[in-house]
């Protein structure tokens, strides 16, 4: 393709198919990404409004407006879409689709093709567990863990739901593959492993946990399924199995899942932050490494979900030991990040200050991690309201909300549009707000004994579940408007500039939106990736 | 609802209070740093950054603090773990079993109960096991549990300091009553315990006992309402108006109950046939409002002479009292 066609085509207008084919056969990465971005943005609004049902069923003790058993579907359904449809996918599958080859000077992603199947995958996966809710038998009721012996002997519909699981796996596995490649191999000239954006170092950190974790728990979902179907012993201890050993299996996949999770948004926030602070990012290769160190110990702390099952006291001592180990990596990503606003050139824009709510409350998320990690404390507030508080702190006041914050950042970039920013301003202290007032009051009700998973409680928790309900209202008002505003700017949005915040990473070098094949030319890459030297005019930039 | 009745309850609330402390002083640190920043260097002010790459004392001072710090959490919680798993020599054993939604303790002499009675200031070792999913068996105000797994026997060790009665609930999802999964440990001194665990007194001498050594409900457990207490009616129906599992006892003051009766709405006086065959029959009379679930051990759990007591105790004292 020549130079001038791809400077002629941005990559939203250009046809190469008939109508909506161009989109849904489209190998272009930035297409994917987008698509991939339409479908989670949906699931994320479903599973929304099943969280927001949930709060209001919290209420009251008793029932409030749903029955036990669909409490227990509602829950089972908020887990399965917000971490297999949402959250796993998530950063990786958007942002990692559209900017991974920008920022490494790339025409796309290694294995085109099998990128679109990765997303058809997910699409036929999230099918399958939609499908379920119709059939005979009614929705599933495990929960998202789908601990046997009770996910064998439910009447409800399992197969299915798992099969969808099992198949999400296999996106996610072709993803990290096609990302491990892609980095390995069509780095621009110059483009050095230390001369690549944080981001790329977390997508590829990432990559290997989705590759070398995932089929694990493929395997064991396909074990359950031989299981319930054909009555073979493996977990359910009425056929000679062991439920333990399904807890380990599964949380040897979804421990390092939960660094899938966020690994990604680490990098997003390595990207932000430089950009407004204006200055290079502080402790490069401490960051490289320590999303390297996470994704390596990430492996190794899996038992600590267990360390009530009844395991031996000695592999208890030891998980939890390499648990508070993994808290120190994420502690100084924290702690560089600060470092890079110190004397910096700071511009307070929205995605900036999207990322200093991150800060604090994946803080709060981390550090109430340590509680958990520890053993006599986990004992206590394990499956509790505690645990609930602390992956919402971590999963939605971490990742969810740098998912919010790369859009902030990069939707001038993909779309082309700029958004009302005073509006996406607005929807922070909401959020903020809300946010606490839903999750924080869950701290201290798991403390108090509040077990999680309860459709009912006792008369004495009402009070902090009231406080809760009313921020669940809080935060949704704050979401809508967030979303609405970044419609809103995708129909009437103003032009956006090639580069609106001074960013120095490739994305930043090529129009908005970009053209089909990304760069004209391919660029040569001489520096690091956050040297401001230029935008500053500085000479004395080094010291 | 804020009790530490062991003293490993009160260890780990010290544990929880060290980590605790130390994050939120990291926390505010963070913040505060975060906040200066970007006051500080904001671009109006600040219009050239410094390029600093890092500083390799500082990110050593930051990594090695932070290990000191996990580690000593680490230590401090085992020790405190430890201590919870040792089981003394004087243990008596408890059998705990777990079945989709209820708990049944077995004692050293063959006895079992649906609530649990232990002794005052003597440890006690539970073996905890299944039926027939996994249970949690958990105690907040000892702040302890232990998976029950069928298949398996998973122990946890208490040693109760205080008389009182505690709340048992279930921590590990287990379908549909999961949330209604609730009992009560009640802690008597050693000689009672022994008095009861040889028949000499029952259940209800135990609560009574529980109820007049604390404050809680000690007027009702002593008075005309005890028997609501020993039957465990209160657990799901309050005695005022507060809405709860079932309905309260304070709403037959209205006389009139808006029921669902086969399927379909209406409406019913209530009078002592009505009360009565509501403790018999669950199922046929469900108040608008609420779920068909099954009131445990209704039908086995009263003798006749009982339950005309609560039938006319409860006419009486909440119908009749408001006409």
């Amino acid at each position: 393709m020549n130079s001038n066609f791809a400077m002629m085509n941005n990559y939203l207008t250009y046809k190469s198919k008939p109508g909506i084919l161009s989109w849904l056969l489209s190998t272009d990465h930035k297409r994917i990404g987008l698509l991939y971005l339409v479908s989670m943005v949906v699931f994320f609004w479903v599973a929304v409004t099943l969280g927001f049902l949930m709060k209001l069923e919290m209420l009251t003790p008793g029932k409030t407006i749903v029955d036990a058993q669909t409490y227990n579907t509602l829950f089972t359904l908020h887990g399965m879409i917000m971490i297999f449809l949402f959250i796993i996918p998530g950063i990786p599958a958007v942002f990692g689709n559209f900017f991974l080859p920008i920022q490494i000077g790339a025409h796309d992603v290694a294995f085109p093709r099998l990128n679109l199947l990765s997303w058809y995958l997910y699409i036929i996966g999230g099918l399958f567990a939609i499908v379920s809710l119709f059939l005979q038998g009614g929705p599933i009721d495990t929960g998202w863990t789908f601990y046997v012996p009770y996910s064998i002997r439910t009447t409800t519909n399992v197969i299915l739901p798992l099969l969808g699981a099992f198949i999400l796996g296999f996106s996610s596995i072709l993803t990290g593959i096609n990302f491990i490649t892609t980095v390995h191999r069509l780095r621009a000239p110059g483009m050095t492993f230390f001369r690549m954006p944080l981001f790329v170092w977390a997508l590829y950190a990432t990559a290997w946990i989705q590759v070398v974790a995932t089929p694990v728990v493929g395997i064991t979902i396909v074990m359950v399924i031989v299981e319930r179907v054909f009555h073979v012993g493996i977990f359910d201890p009425a056929l000679g199995g062991d439920p333990i050993l399904f807890q380990h299996l599964f949380w040897i996949y979804s421990h390092p899942a939960v660094y899938i999770m966020i690994l990604p948004a680490m990098g997003v926030v390595s990207e932000i932050i430089p950009t407004f602070a204006r200055r290079t990012i502080f402790g490069y290769k401490v960051i490289a490494f320590s999303s390297l160190s996470i994704a390596l110990i990430g492996y190794f702390v899996w038992a600590h979900h267990m360390f009530t099952s009844g395991m031996s006291d000695t592999s208890r001592m030891v998980f939890s030991l390499l648990t508070f180990l993994v808290a120190v990596p994420s502690g100084v990503k924290v702690f560089n990040w600060v470092a890079t606003l110190y004397k910096g050139s700071i511009e307070l824009r929205a995605p900036l200050i999207y990322v200093m709510m991150f800060i604090f409350l994946f803080s709060i998320g981390g550090l109430t991690g340590l509680v958990l990690g520890s053993l006599s404390t986990d004992i206590h507030v394990t499956d509790t309201y505690f645990v609930v508080a602390h992956f919402h702190y971590v999963m939605f006041g971490g990742t969810a909300i740098i998912l919010f914050a790369g859009l902030h950042y990069w939707f001038p970039k993909m779309f082309g549009k700029m958004y009302n920013e005073k509006v996406a301003i607005w929807a922070t202290p909401l959020i903020f707000i809300g946010f606490n007032m839903l999750y924080f009051t869950m701290f201290i009700l798991g403390y108090l004994g509040m077990p999680r998973r309860y459709w009912s409680y006792l008369p004495e928790y009402q009070t902090l579940h009231i406080i809760s309900t009313v921020g669940s209202w809080i935060l949704v008002a704050g979401l809508v408007l967030m979303f609405g505003n970044l419609i809103h700017a995708l129909l009437k949005g103003k032009p956006a500039e090639t580069n609106p915040w001074g960013g120095v990473t490739l994305e930043w070098t090529v129009p908005s939106p970009p053209p089909v094949e990304n760069f004209e030319k391919i660029p040569v890459v001489e520096n690091g990736p956050y040297d401001f030297s230029t935008i500053n005019g500085e000479t004395n930039g080094k010291n | 609802m804020w009790q530490a009745a062991t003293d490993y309850a009160k260890s780990v609330d010290n544990v929880m209070l060290y980590i605790i402390a130390i994050s939120v002083t990291l926390l505010l640190i963070v913040t505060v740093a975060m906040i200066y920043f970007v006051v500080k260097y904001q671009r109006k002010k600040h219009p050239v950054a410094k390029q600093i790459e890092g500083n390799k004392v500082l990110e050593v001072v930051w990594i090695l603090v932070p290990v000191a710090l996990v580690l000593s959490m680490f230590f401090y919680s085992y020790d405190v773990f430890k201590i919870g798993r040792k089981v003394p020599p004087n243990a008596i054993t408890v059998k705990v079993q777990a079945k989709m939604w209820a708990w049944k303790f077995t004692y050293e002499n063959g006895k079992t109960t649906d609530t649990l009675f232990i002794p005052l200031g003597r440890p006690i070792k539970f073996l905890i096991t299944s039926v027939d999913v996994n249970h949690s068996f958990y105690i907040p105000a000892f702040r302890i549990k232990e998976d029950a797994v069928p298949g398996r026997e998973n122990y946890m060790v208490v040693e109760p300091k205080e008389i009182g009665s505690f709340d048992i609930a279930c921590a590990e999802y287990c379908g549909l009553n999961h949330s209604l999964m609730y009992s009560k440990a009640y802690v008597v001194p050693e000689n009672e315990f022994s008095q009861w665990l040889n028949g000499e007194v029952d259940d209800n001498f135990l609560r009574k006992y529980v109820a007049s050594h604390t404050g809680g409900y000690k007027d009702y457990l002593t008075g005309s309402y005890a028997i609501l207490f020993a039957k465990g009616c209160v657990q799901c129906h309050s005695l005022d108006e507060r809405k709860s599992i079932g309905p309260s006892f304070e709403a037959l003051g209205r006389g009139i109950a808006n029921v669902s009766f086969m399927g379909r709405d209406t409406s019913i006086n209530i009078d002592k046939n009505y009360i009565r065959e509501s403790i018999l029959y669950p199922d046929l009379h469900i108040v608008r409002g609420y779920e068909k679930i099954r009131m445990p051990y209704s039908t086995n759990l009263l003798k006749e002479e009982e339950l005309s007591y609560i039938v006319d105790l409860l006419y009486t004292n909440f119908v009749k009292s408001k006409q």
